[in-house]
């Protein structure tokens, strides 16, 4: 009795493992599912004449390394300079940057950059943000991080899909580009790539999008009308992306690979998974705020509790796999319940072909090299970086359950402008 | 909210903190200008900066001319058809062409050909499926279970196995349903591949009306089962329009085909060329990468149920693993060594070209002219590869029976029809008159139609299964039903099931067993039978049978029966190798 319940119960568990295997994988795959897909991620061939104005957003912290580069190729973006207000968002207690930054404006001389410096006491990014968007004046707000390098023409591709579709949120493409530096950085970069490229179409499909940290183009009274950034969770932008959704705001994904914002992986083990930890601790704290359960459609609701809790899903099943084998192994099961316990292992053995593709593919549209020794470091990878991000999603747990809420910084050093 | 906040700025003579309050302050720089005279929407822009915006547009345009789009075009053969037929009036022509081929297979089919044991094996392992094992004894590898699970599904659906009055005949009925649906998947890849509807359907007749189709095509062979699966993999992959869910159906079937026989596993390489060829460049990657992957997964099934039963190795390789079992890889490696049969392959060249030699050498013309087409046209080098493919697989296997040929038979007429319709659509495109070809088109079909029909007549018209039915009421009236009952396989099921032909209204026979599985070394010899020919009763033999068992050395103590016994009864002619003996064993 009790040993047919434990299998049925087994086999509940293989079944969802399997389902969330086969999701994960159509997510990773969702663009190439049809050919009429590519066209959602090609930007447009003919630019409109520049009519929507643009604020843009400059947060940053403890960034003196890189913001000066980012403040320069921000004000040299291909778009009429009067259309523009670059606001560069900086904290109080972080006077390097800030100098930095003053230095740079006085040498550009240009009425359209302004810095606005932040009180330390209510908070980071997102309270950065806010104040930002009190002094925007431009039609469509969007955020740049401190080691962004965003397409020169980018605004132009903005402007042109503003006038061009009803829309009223686009998400452009964000890139990790220094694929090659560390060995966890291949599926660091092609989680970047698989997710703006494909899986957000998919979600953008469903009207429920979880929205990238930067390259995000609102329109500004929307954004007024939601009341900013949400100062409470550590992930402010996952956030922004259910209320936009919340309001039925519609969005647009578009990743094509000449126009990505490019970026880079964080530099070191210990850096990765602290990232790693603020995104699934602040996922939990969305999580429990429970502004999700608004979401209208039951699909929706879903959809987001599941983003939601998959990395720590993920990690709870990365570890049953290796459990389901040896079960095969050593329990008597029947026939075909023991073939069906095989079916999470070769999702996963596809999902790490399906990276190896994404690579060829990855180094194929940015124009790098393809190299075999590079496709065997990211096969080994493949198990270790499970471990990190399984490593990340306990740890963000612990955080959450001993009540540490503090933003774990990522420092950046510019290794994406290096790789190329 | 600005307002407020530009009423309260502080003028600071150094021109740098704009205001501040608790939590903010703003700094800005000399010169200060208000931002305010940004731009709204809706264009307050002159026309002087318009113009200035075209030109520089222009210019960035053509400066911008090596930007890749994405490569979407699919390969669509289908696209050049010149001739537009309502799709009513095409579903009419190919039904009608369907039903009259299926009324040709039809003829007599539950008495011709005469059963054999490649059709017995499949129908005593579905029966023996249904019963809880996977085959009547013990279960060789000898090939993958799938094609007796879906005959046994087949039985399950169509109400039992003698609905149809005997187990075979269930068994062809089920393959008449195969050979109209793989009719119709050839006529559809025919269509895609060479874009003219007409040649499908002349592909479709050769295809169905040649005889080697009209005898093999209705026999029970797993070979059926896979081509119907192997076609409509191909099918979903030619029409799919480059969808991934199509390419992923078309996966899932290529693997249950060669779950159903193991040899289709190799039709792997082709299936991926006509993958590479209907994705667009655009998904081609991932597409051929989850077409791979999903086929050896299916397949793999195969591999885990060995493991899982603990077969996977031969006996002796895995420490702690002495008992003698049956193995996977041990059935490979005795496949492979098994010596080839010279003879038995000119015997069945011999059948082949005696029952359809024209078709055979039309098809081997054809690939010929489709591997010159195929340097321009790569669905006509499509076609010869998957040809060749099964040509290959026939070559290099050390045993060829006759009935093998039946996957081939697709890709031949798929060649013929390939082959005659693109020369004459080149033919005619140069006069303008595509009409023609069409035309010839049916013509030949007209002309092969009534030409079949009237050369397959005679053939399909003996009743060769006659005897076998015979034999099995024969035993239904004569036999005590706890008899040990020695019989080809084909009998086997009918003995076995209740209601069944050899059974009738009584019991069924509790102790029959095929004769191939009362080896000298079979549990069945050792177990049942105790190495004892007295304890069995009686001995149904045909001319296999008898020339296996009075020659081969593993089946004395079967001979030894049969020498101790008496004929008590005899149907069939032994000129036309038809002829079935009912021995009793005479205890002494």
């Amino acid at each position: 009795m009790i040993g047919s319940i434990l299998e049925y119960l087994y086999l509940a568990i293989i079944v969802l493992m399997t389902i969330q295997a086969i999701f994960n994988i159509r997510l990773l795959l969702y663009i190439w599912e049809e050919p009429q897909q590519a066209w959602l991620n090609s930007a447009p061939t003919i630019y409109r004449e520049p009519r929507l104005s643009f604020t843009i957003l400059l947060p940053a912290y403890h960034e003196e390394d890189v913001y000066a580069y980012t403040l320069q190729k921000v004000y040299d973006l291909n778009y009429p300079k009067k259309l523009v207000q670059v606001i560069a968002l900086l904290r109080e207690h972080d006077p390097g940057t800030i100098k930095v930054a003053q230095e740079k404006l006085a040498q550009l001389r240009a009425p359209n950059v302004q810095l606005l410096v932040t009180s330390d006491t209510f908070g980071g990014k997102p309270h950065q943000l806010n104040l930002g968007l009190r002094m925007a004046k431009g039609d469509i707000v969007t955020i740049f991080d401190a080691e962004d390098e965003p397409h020169p023409d980018i605004l132009q591709v903005i402007n042109t899909t503003f006038l061009n579709e009803p829309v009223d949120v686009v998400q452009s493409g964000v890139q990790l580009m220094n694929y090659n530096t560390r060995w966890f950085c291949f599926l660091n970069v092609l989680e970047y790539f698989f997710w703006f490229k494909s899986a957000l179409h998919f979600f953008a499909s469903c009207g429920m999008t979880p929205l990238g940290g930067n390259t995000v183009f609102v329109r500004r009274d929307l954004m007024q009308r939601l009341g900013g950034w949400d100062h409470t969770t550590l992930t402010e932008d996952a956030d922004l992306g259910i209320r936009l959704c919340i309001a039925k705001a519609r969005v647009r994904i578009l990743y094509d690979d000449e126009f990505v914002t490019k970026e880079e992986t964080p530099h070191t083990i210990e850096q990765f998974i602290k990232q790693r930890t603020r995104w699934n601790q602040g996922f939990i704290q969305i999580l429990f705020s429970g502004r999700w359960m608004k979401l209208q459609k039951l699909s929706q609701k879903m959809l987001a509790l599941y983003v939601l809790i998959l990395p720590e899903l993920q990690a709870l099943f990365t570890i049953m796999i290796p459990v389901s084998v040896l079960l095969f192994f050593f329990v008597k099961l029947p026939v075909w319940l023991a073939i069906l316990t095989f079916m999470p292992l070769y999702c996963l053995i596809f999902s790490l072909f399906v990276s190896l593709a994404g690579l060829h593919e990855f180094v194929k549209v940015h124009h790098r090299q393809w190299k075999w020794r590079e496709a065997f470091i990211l096969l080994f990878a493949f198990a270790p970086y499970q471990l990190l991000l399984g490593i990340g999603a306990v740890r963000a747990v612990w955080r959450q359950m001993r009540g540490a809420a503090n933003w774990e910084k990522t420092a950046h050093i510019g290794q994406h402008r290096a790789a190329h | 909210m600005s307002q407020k906040i530009e009423d309260k700025v502080e003028k600071d003579p150094g021109n740098v903190t704009l205001f501040r309050t608790g939590n903010f302050f703003v700094h800005a720089f000399a010169p200060q200008v208000k931002t305010g005279s940004l731009q709204r929407t809706g264009g307050s822009t002159t026309i002087l900066e318009r113009i200035r915006w075209t030109s520089a547009e222009k210019r960035r345009l053509v400066a911008a001319q090596t930007r890749l789009l994405p490569q979407l075009e699919t390969a669509n053969a289908a696209l050049r058809q010149e001739i537009t037929i309502p799709l009513a009036l095409e579903s009419l022509v190919v039904a009608l062409a369907i039903f009259i081929t299926l009324v040709v297979q039809a003829i007599n089919i539950f008495n011709y050909p005469a059963y054999t044991a490649a059709e017995g094996d499949p129908m005593a392992s579905a029966w023996a499926l249904l019963h809880g094992q996977i085959t009547p004894s013990v279960y060789t590898y000898n090939q993958p279970p799938l094609g007796w699970i879906q005959i046994a599904a087949w039985v399950q659906l169509t109400g039992g196995i003698a609905s149809f009055g005997n187990a075979i005949n269930s068994g062809r009925v089920f393959m008449l349903v195969l050979a109209a649906a793989s009719s119709l998947l050839l006529y559809l890849i025919t269509s895609r591949l060479s874009g003219s509807r007409s040649a499908a359907l002349l592909a479709m007749i050769i295809y169905a009306l040649t005889p080697l189709s009209l005898v093999y095509r209705r026999e029970v062979l797993v070979d059926n089962i896979g081509t119907f699966w192997l076609l409509l993999s191909l099918c979903l992959i030619t029409t799919g329009k480059s969808k991934s869910s199509t390419f992923v159906m078309a996966a899932a079937a290529l693997g249950i085909a060669s779950l159903t026989l193991d040899n289709f596993l190799l039709f792997l390489p082709a299936m991926l060329y006509a993958v590479w060829l209907y994705a667009t460049p655009f998904q081609r990657k991932f597409s051929l990468l989850t077409f791979l992957y999903i086929v050896l997964v299916v397949f793999s099934a195969y591999v885990l149920l060995a493991l899982l039963r603990g077969e996977l190795f031969p006996p002796g390789v895995l420490p702690g693993d002495t008992k003698p079992h049956m193995s996977l890889i041990g059935a490979l490696i005795q496949k492979w060594q098994t010596s080839v049969a010279p003879e038995q392959f000119a015997a069945t060249w011999s059948t082949w070209i005696q029952t359809g030699g024209l078709f055979l050498l039309a098809g081997l013309v054809a690939m010929g002219i489709n591997v010159l087409g195929g340097t321009v046209n790569r669905f006509q080098l499509l076609a010869v590869l998957l040809a060749a493919t099964y040509s290959i697989i026939l070559l290099v296997s050390h045993v060829v029976y006759p009935f093998s040929i039946v996957p081939l038979l697709p890709f031949m007429a798929l060649n013929i029809a390939l082959a005659l319709n693109t020369p004459l659509r080149w033919l005619t495109r140069k006069i303008g008159f595509d009409l023609a070809r069409a035309l010839l088109c049916f013509i030949l079909i007209g002309a092969l139609v009534p030409a079949s029909i009237q050369q397959a007549l005679p053939l399909l018209a003996p009743d060769a299964a006659l005897p076998q039915q015979q034999a099995l009421l024969w035993m239904r009236d004569n036999a005590p039903r706890n008899a040990v009952v020695i019989t080809p396989s084909y009998l086997y099921s009918d003995l076995r099931q209740p209601g069944s032909m050899g059974v009738g209204t009584g019991q069924p026979f509790s102790h029959v067993y095929i004769y191939t599985d009362v080896t000298s070394d079979s549990q069945i010899a050792y177990g049942q039978l105790k190495g004892n020919w007295q304890r069995i009763h009686y001995l149904i033999v045909d001319a296999a049978m008898l020339k296996d068992i009075t020659s081969g050395e593993q089946y004395a103590l079967l001979n030894e029966a049969y020498h101790h016994g008496v004929l008590r009864a005899a149907y069939g002619s032994k000129n036309d190798g038809t002829l079935i003996q009912i021995y009793q064993v005479i205890l002494t």
